[in-house]
């Protein structure tokens, strides 16, 4: 039945375009084309959004002009395809019209061309505007890097990251700070490597700009302790987190992070969260001056556990282990939530749609100097530039996002057309 | 202490020449990586200072070190710091605080400077200090009912908090800024508002004059950082006095008696001459457990043994002064004798809250009951029902927080080696008192 739906989703039939027939001769003339349930889609928010505007016109509520806001963009989006799709119907009547003059026509098939040259471009901006805006988008975020498999070469690779990931922030101006480090002791030689970093970066909105990272990066070199020069392959997993501000800081009110609901995905229940300071047992006081400041945090109900130790004061890192408590939840539940939307990923693209922490995204081949993501198929030449953080990692991650938005794109098409079969299959067992 | 075993130091001293020593103290690698990591930042900071200051001094060669702690940092190309790092180990290995080494000691919010002859701050005082700041404020701010800000504005005097046996100050300095300046939350603005309405007097004492300049100096290091407002300044108090009894025999370094000292304050102040917050981290190790294994090596040789162990003499029980001292008769453990003075004290000046640090469970014990018997009148019990204006409550280490009955005060039980302990006897009063047992 699935495959039924994909196969209906990506060849259009005649039917279901025949069902509006206002579109079904536009289709046709538009070489790239929206589906007709994204449209239906769009058609259903446009129509909600004058339903709330008229509603607020009698009646104005705060809420709904927020929700307003929200839809406008649809809307807009919308209207203008509509526009260009309507002078197109007319122009092409004018040119298939027997009694316009020669002068005219000329005049009218310069404007079909101008204006279905605008089409794709509205298109696109149409279908994105459908992707409903992701909750941390506008967030500042954090960057977990653990070494995966392949030992202490691993853990190098990991280190050379970290290095990416700060020199590509300083080099958009975003400031950053090293939340946690933990070095890789056994590493070989003079060489740095590392076993567990968490690197802050404060720029609102870089969690939209680095979510792409999240997944597993493959390094594929022969290490320097190699004798034999064989290639080996190692891996680092990266984690991007939110970067939640502390609940009662200053401005909070204005975001749309609730933490005080037990409903949201930002509430933690404190008392759910057990504290552990490393130094609260045994004797104390002032028989004993302990300098151990770590702080370990636990929220029992899913396990996840924060330890933190860089600072002298507790207080700091009981602060900091909040901090990525609140990101990993979130983030969690987040996940949680699209669990099955990533099922259906899985069915529609097979395999690498969704970038889950378990997924290989990006392979760095030091024998070809290539860096490969297995997502969008970008590849670059330029490892080094790649590994100084420059412009050929800022590419590639533009790809990537570009790359997602469409995945977005054919997720919110294959949702819809499974609630219209769902529809359909309901009257058709009336009937 | 028990040898360390070989193969950690081995494991050490793979991992970086200096770490072994550090380990001596530590006794874990994990804490010991910490410390050469903050001595480092500590030896680059200095070093840094040393340069800009001494112009003249010639650039020495730095060779390649493998950067063992944190990635990417420049600074570390700044001749000398790992001489100053050489030194720093050396004198940790000898067991020196990491605090004197350092200079400072975080506090909460605050950075507490820290010098020989006084007490290091302890994390078990941070703990139930930011508690205390925590709870008082809850109190004042409920009490008001419905409108905070005008019942905090209308407080009749200013809220008084006495710290005795200040040490560094870092207890009357933790409370000032919890209390001055409480985190802003989302739905209690208004309150934030009412904090700056707020009057507070807050007074450190102290017998050592060495600690009451450390106390003062430390006010002003946290006003100059920004930690505390300016205002604290002319809100806080250090006092030089004995809290020990005047007819108290045992050599002690002179200073004017507390008692005194502290009315002739309170005598010139708005309102009656009383007390809300009572704080004492008083010297509370027997002499048999300072040593005893239970004081560490670098506690005994380098903390002030003043601050630490009360003078051995127990003060004779016949001395009356009026405050209610002869009707304390049992002979007190060699470490309590500090309780037996400043509870009374407490009781005299009609301390809402009292917070007095104890050695372990056991101390506790010997302290509620104490607390019992000064703030309880004879032939009553402290219970909800016999006795609702006065509330006792021992609080732990991990925070956790045990309402003292006399019935089932022994059920505490004593210290095992890795138990949580007993770090605070805390008794409330008044008005106080009906409030917090309607929050517990």
């Amino acid at each position: 039945m699935f495959a039924r739906c994909i196969r209906r989703f990506l060849l259009p039939s005649p039917q279901s375009l025949s069902s509006r027939p206002g579109i079904a001769a536009v289709s046709t003339t538009a070489d790239s084309s929206i589906s007709p349930v994204l449209l239906r889609r769009a058609r259903s928010i446009a129509e909600e959004h004058t339903k709330l505007a008229n509603q607020n016109a009698e009646n104005y509520d705060v809420a709904t002009a927020k929700k307003i806001g929200e839809l406008s963009t649809v809307t807009a989006a919308l209207a203008e395809w509509d526009n260009a799709q309507n002078s197109i119907k007319e122009l092409n009547s004018l040119l298939l019209d027997p009694t316009s003059d020669s002068e005219i026509r000329s005049l009218a098939s310069e404007d079909v061309e101008a204006t279905s040259a605008t089409v794709p471009r509205l298109i696109s901006l149409l279908k994105r505007s459908l992707i409903p805006p992701h909750p941390f988008a506008s967030l500042p975020c954090l960057l977990e890097i653990h070494p995966g498999a392949g030992g202490s070469e691993a853990s190098l690779f990991a280190a050379e990251l970290l290095h990416m990931y700060t020199t590509f922030c300083a080099n958009k101006g975003w400031k950053t700070e090293l939340v946690k480090y933990e070095a890789d002791e056994s590493a070989p030689g003079s060489e740095e490597g590392l076993t567990d970093a968490v690197l802050e970066v404060t720029q609102p909105g870089s969690y939209n700009m680095l979510k792409g990272e999240a997944g597993v990066h493959r390094v594929q070199r022969v290490p320097a302790t190699e004798k034999k020069g064989r290639t080996h392959t190692s891996a680092v997993s990266v984690l991007v987190l939110p970067s939640l501000p502390a609940p009662g800081s200053a401005g909070i009110e204005d975001t749309a992070l609730n933490f005080e609901d037990p409903n949201s995905d930002y509430y933690i229940n404190s008392g759910e969260v057990r504290a552990e300071t490393m130094r609260a047992r045994g004797a104390g006081g002032q028989h004993v001056n302990k300098t151990d400041s770590a702080v370990r945090l636990t929220h029992v109900p899913t396990g996840i556990t924060v330890a933190m130790q860089e600072s002298r004061s507790q207080h700091k890192n009981r602060e900091k282990a909040w901090q990525i408590l609140r990101a990993k939840l979130a983030q969690k539940r987040r996940e949680e939530r699209e669990n099955e939307l990533i099922d259906l990923r899985r069915k529609i693209m097979g395999g690498v749609s969704m970038t889950g922490r378990e997924d290989k995204v990006r392979t760095y081949n030091y024998s070809q100097q290539r860096v490969t993501d297995h997502r969008c198929g970008s590849e670059t030449g330029s490892l080094p530039d790649v590994l100084e953080g420059g412009q050929a990692l800022e590419r590639i991650m533009r790809d990537v996002g570009e790359w997602m938005q469409e995945q977005e794109v054919a997720v919110l098409a294959a949702e819809e057309e499974v609630k219209a079969s769902d529809l359909k299959s309901q009257k058709g067992g009336r009937t | 202490m028990p040898r360390l075993p070989p193969f950690l130091l081995r494991l050490a001293n793979r991992e970086f020449h200096l770490l072994p020593a550090l380990l001596r103290e530590c006794r874990d690698l994990p804490s010991s990586r910490n410390e050469l990591r903050w001595l480092t930042e500590h030896a680059i900071e200095q070093a840094e200072k040393l340069r800009t200051t001494d112009l003249a001094s010639s650039p020495s060669r730095t060779g390649d070190c493998k950067n063992v702690l944190t990635p990417s940092l420049p600074s570390k190309t700044i001749p000398g710091w790992r001489n100053l790092l050489r030194d720093y180990v050396k004198r940790r290995e000898k067991g020196e605080p990491l605090q004197y080494i350092l200079g400072t000691q975080p506090f909460g919010e605050l950075e507490i400077l820290c010098r020989p002859g006084v007490l290091i701050p302890r994390c078990e005082t941070e703990v139930y200090t930011s508690k205390i700041g925590l709870l008082a404020r809850t109190l004042l701010v409920e009490q008001g009912g419905k409108n905070r800000e005008q019942e905090l504005g209308s407080y009749e005097r200013p809220l008084r908090v006495l710290d005795l046996c200040t040490g560094t100050g870092c207890i009357p300095l933790g409370l000032y800024g919890m209390l001055r300046n409480p985190k802003v939350k989302s739905d209690e603005k208004v309150e934030a508002k009412g904090g700056g309405k707020l009057k507070l007097e807050v007074l450190g004492v102290d017998i050592s004059t060495t600690a009451l300049n450390l106390a003062k100096e430390n006010l002003r290091h946290n006003i100059s950082l920004g930690y505390l407002p300016e205002q604290a300044a002319d809100e806080m108090v250090f006092l030089h006095a004995d809290v020990l009894l005047p007819s108290h025999p045992a050599p002690r370094p002179a200073a004017p008696y507390l008692i005194d000292v502290i009315e002739a304050v309170l005598a010139k102040g708005i309102g009656k001459p009383e007390i809300d917050v009572l704080t004492a981290n008083p010297p509370y190790i027997s002499p048999i457990h300072f040593s005893s294994g239970r004081t560490t090596r670098s506690v005994r040789r380098y903390e002030p043994r003043l601050a630490l162990v009360p003078s051995s003499c127990p003060p004779q029980s016949s001395t009356s002064t009026g405050l209610g001292w002869s009707t304390l008769t049992s002979s007190p453990s060699p470490g309590d004798e500090f309780y037996h003075h400043i509870l009374p004290l407490a009781k005299h000046l009609n301390a809402r809250l009292t917070v007095l640090e104890v050695a372990d469970t056991e101390q506790a014990e010997r302290v509620a009951e104490l607390a019992g018997r000064v703030f309880v009148k004879e032939g009553k019990v402290v219970g909800e029902s016999t006795h609702p204006e006065v509330l006792i409550e021992i609080w732990f280490d991990d925070g956790g927080t045990k309402v003292w009955l006399p019935s089932d005060g022994v059920g505490l039980g004593s210290l095992e080696s890795n138990e949580v302990s007993a770090r605070a006897v805390v008794v409330w009063t008044q008005w106080w008192a009906t409030s917090r047992r309607q929050q517990l």
